[in-house]
């Protein structure tokens, strides 16, 4: 029940923030027409009662799940892998976007990859480096060369 | 009709599609049959390839992705005992026991004999219908629109897998998603924060790429980290060969074949169903012909794969005249035919009648190449097995940034493909389904674009939308969806009480 009391409240915390953003839309000035609000508003009456009910909803234990998709069975459950590994491996990424928002596709790529492989466990620096480029270079070619497409440049140089 | 056959034949030849076709269908079955990765990543992946490219190529190497994939499933499916797609489950259980006693061989000819058959049965169908039911909705107003879309996302309920609760938040946030940006109606800005590049809304492509790709690659690298065998599939190196089923054995199995793939088709049109259904159901029939199914039967390898590749004609109709995706491979289609500026629906019919049948010639090229391509290179695919994963996956995170800012050539796309990564990989984590998300953004502009135009018509009076017997029935058939759930366990209850 912790887990789906937390993502309940999480949920209502953030359909009172839009609810009062949506409150700041102006009204129709069309005979009829229910207007910009009403859309939204529904969405988020209809969000809050389904968060109420799922903060009272006891959580699907793991097994429970499994039993339940009779289609998945053939394969085996695969055991949970820690969240703060994922959530490394985004900030990681997403510091690779920002560097590319910087530095340009190409340069930004390349470190954003190499750090990701060394993370995973590429120790050998010169690999990974190596392995970055190459894909960064097959992109490239294949984008900007090939099919005409701009890749994104960096707003420092 | 003939004229359009004959221009759409004309598009279709031409060397550059035919190179497409083959490219998308390697892939397809190249992502298909490493357990793990899902032709839905394949699509993705290929999306900005195709930015580049007129819409036929662009649309012909996508439908590649799409029919190699549903077809290669069943690689993975018989000789390791482990689904590529889930649409090949119900193929492990006499494939597996197949290639157990020697047979792979036999067992992969069947399954790419009755892929065909499925996927050209449900062509068939496919160009039947689908300018016939093109012609009727062209017939319909803001309210028919409305239901019909309606009835179209009411199959969240399908989607949502083992909790309705988490499906239909999925879908309702997906909704809300759909109210960034200008108002349809007003064209008044909301919830777009003074930031200029949220004005065009949040791009279904970006949220799409994030979604389905993010997930995969973050889980592939940390079972990487913790060298959990990500690049090491256990393949038994037996020299497979593909043969062809016999004469005999497709006489006794015609009648089979053409059930599962008419299940498959019918199923596939229904949006929300879905490949993994139709197998199964295929697969009761196949258990009905040979009691020997489960032990290693060829007609339980040709109903699923009949079915499951019928699946692929099936879902177009929906899709190609109505504009409504079942499953989320159908919305990353429809994703892509906006991209090129063909809007699925009626009109698309009407305005590019070529096109359209060149899309359908294509689909036919694409299950030769499936034949001919998994026939003769399935020694090919049984290396592809041990392929290592880390390395697709570091390509496929560069073109997630190459796919979403090639859309609009907005950095912003790529911030919002990132979030909407995070928030996938979240979601699956915590047992919240992606595919009601996707559908419901890629339905939601359009279900408050009719509902608001409607009430217009109407002096905002809401019979309009009962007075149309098309809108009734679509909003029926929606209510029924939506309670189906609540009401399935009382009666359930009911006949057992009954029974007691």
């Amino acid at each position: 029940m912790k887990q789906n009391r937390i993502i309940a409240t999480i949920l209502l915390v953030f359909i009172i923030f839009w609810a009062y953003l949506t409150t700041k839309l102006p009204e129709t000035t069309m005979l009829g027409e229910p207007g910009p609000k009403f859309f939204p508003a529904v969405v988020l009456a209809l969000m809050a009662i389904l968060s109420i009910s799922l903060y009272f909803t006891k959580d699907l234990e793991k097994t429970e799940v499994i039993e339940a998709d009779e289609i998945d069975q053939v394969t085996e459950p695969e055991e949970e892998l820690p969240m703060n590994g994922a959530l490394k491996l985004f900030a990681v990424f997403f510091a690779g976007i920002i560097l590319i928002y910087f530095v340009g596709f190409n340069i930004g790529l390349i470190v954003s990859l190499s750090a990701m492989l060394w993370m995973i466990g590429w120790r050998l620096f010169p690999r990974a480096i190596l392995f970055s480029a190459s894909v960064t270079l097959v992109i490239y070619f294949l984008f900007s060369w090939a099919l005409k497409i701009p890749l994104p440049k960096g707003t420092l140089f | 009709m003939l004229e359009y056959l004959s221009q759409g034949l004309g598009i279709a030849l031409q060397w550059e599609n035919i190179l497409f076709m083959f490219i998308g269908t390697i892939l397809g079955l190249v992502f298909a049959s490493i357990p793990g990765l899902t032709f839905s990543t394949a699509l993705i992946l290929m999306i900005p390839v195709t930015f580049g490219l007129d819409p036929v190529p662009a649309i012909s190497v996508l439908l590649g992705v799409f029919a190699g994939g549903m077809s290669g499933g069943s690689i993975s499916a018989i000789l390791l005992g482990i689904p590529g797609t889930p649409s090949a489950a119900a193929t492990v259980i006499d494939g597996y026991e197949m290639a157990k006693r020697g047979q792979a061989g036999r067992a992969l000819g069947m399954a790419v004999y009755a892929s065909v058959f499925g996927g050209i049965f449900s062509l068939l169908v496919l160009m039947l219908v689908a300018p016939q039911l093109a012609k009727v909705a062209l017939k319909f107003g803001p309210a028919e629109i409305f239901a019909l879309v309606i009835f179209g996302l009411s199959t969240i309920v399908s989607l949502s897998g083992t909790s309705l609760n988490k499906g239909l938040l999925a879908g309702l946030f997906g909704l809300l998603l759909t109210t960034v940006g200008l108002d349809p109606v007003m064209g008044l800005q909301r919830y777009t924060f003074g930031q200029s590049w949220l004005m065009i809304g949040i791009g279904i492509m970006p949220v799409m790429i994030g979604m389905f790709a993010f997930p995969e690659i973050i889980e592939t690298f940390q079972r990487a980290k913790n060298n959990k065998g990500v690049s090491k599939e256990p393949t038994d190196k037996q020299v497979v060969k593909a043969s062809f089923p016999t004469l005999k054995e497709m006489k006794s199995t015609f009648l089979l074949m053409l059930k599962s793939s008419a299940i498959g088709t019918g199923l596939g049109a229904i949006p929300g169903t879905g490949g993994p259904i139709a197998s199964f159901l295929a697969y009761d029939q196949a258990r009905r012909q040979n009691p020997r199914c489960g032990k290693g039967a060829i007609e339980g390898v040709g109903a699923p794969e009949a079915a499951n590749n019928g699946v692929t004609g099936g879902a177009m109709i929906p899709l190609l005249t109505l504009g409504i995706p079942g499953d989320s491979a159908t919305a990353i289609m429809l994703g892509a035919f906006l991209i090129h500026g063909l809007a699925p629906g009626p009109l698309l019919f009407q305005n590019y009648g070529d096109l359209v049948y060149a899309i359908f010639i294509s689909i036919l090229i694409i299950y030769v190449m499936v034949l001919v391509i998994q026939f003769f290179g399935i020694r090919l695919f049984v290396k592809v097995l041990d392929f290592p994963k880390v390395n697709l996956m570091i390509a496929i995170l560069a073109m997630t940034v190459v796919g979403s800012f090639a859309i609009n050539l907005n950095f912003g796309d790529v911030i919002i493909m990132f979030f909407a990564g995070l928030l996938g990989y979240l979601m699956k984590r915590y047992g919240f389904p992606i595919t009601p998300l996707i559908l419901a953004l890629v339905l939601g502009y359009t279900i408050e674009d009719n509902f608001r135009k409607a009430l217009v018509y109407s002096d905002g009076s809401l019979a309009i939308f009962v007075q149309s017997p098309v809108s009734l029935v679509f909003l029926i058939l929606a209510l029924i969806m939506l309670l189906a759930p609540l009401i399935k366990p009382l009666l359930e209850k009911r006949a057992k009480a009954d029974k007691a």
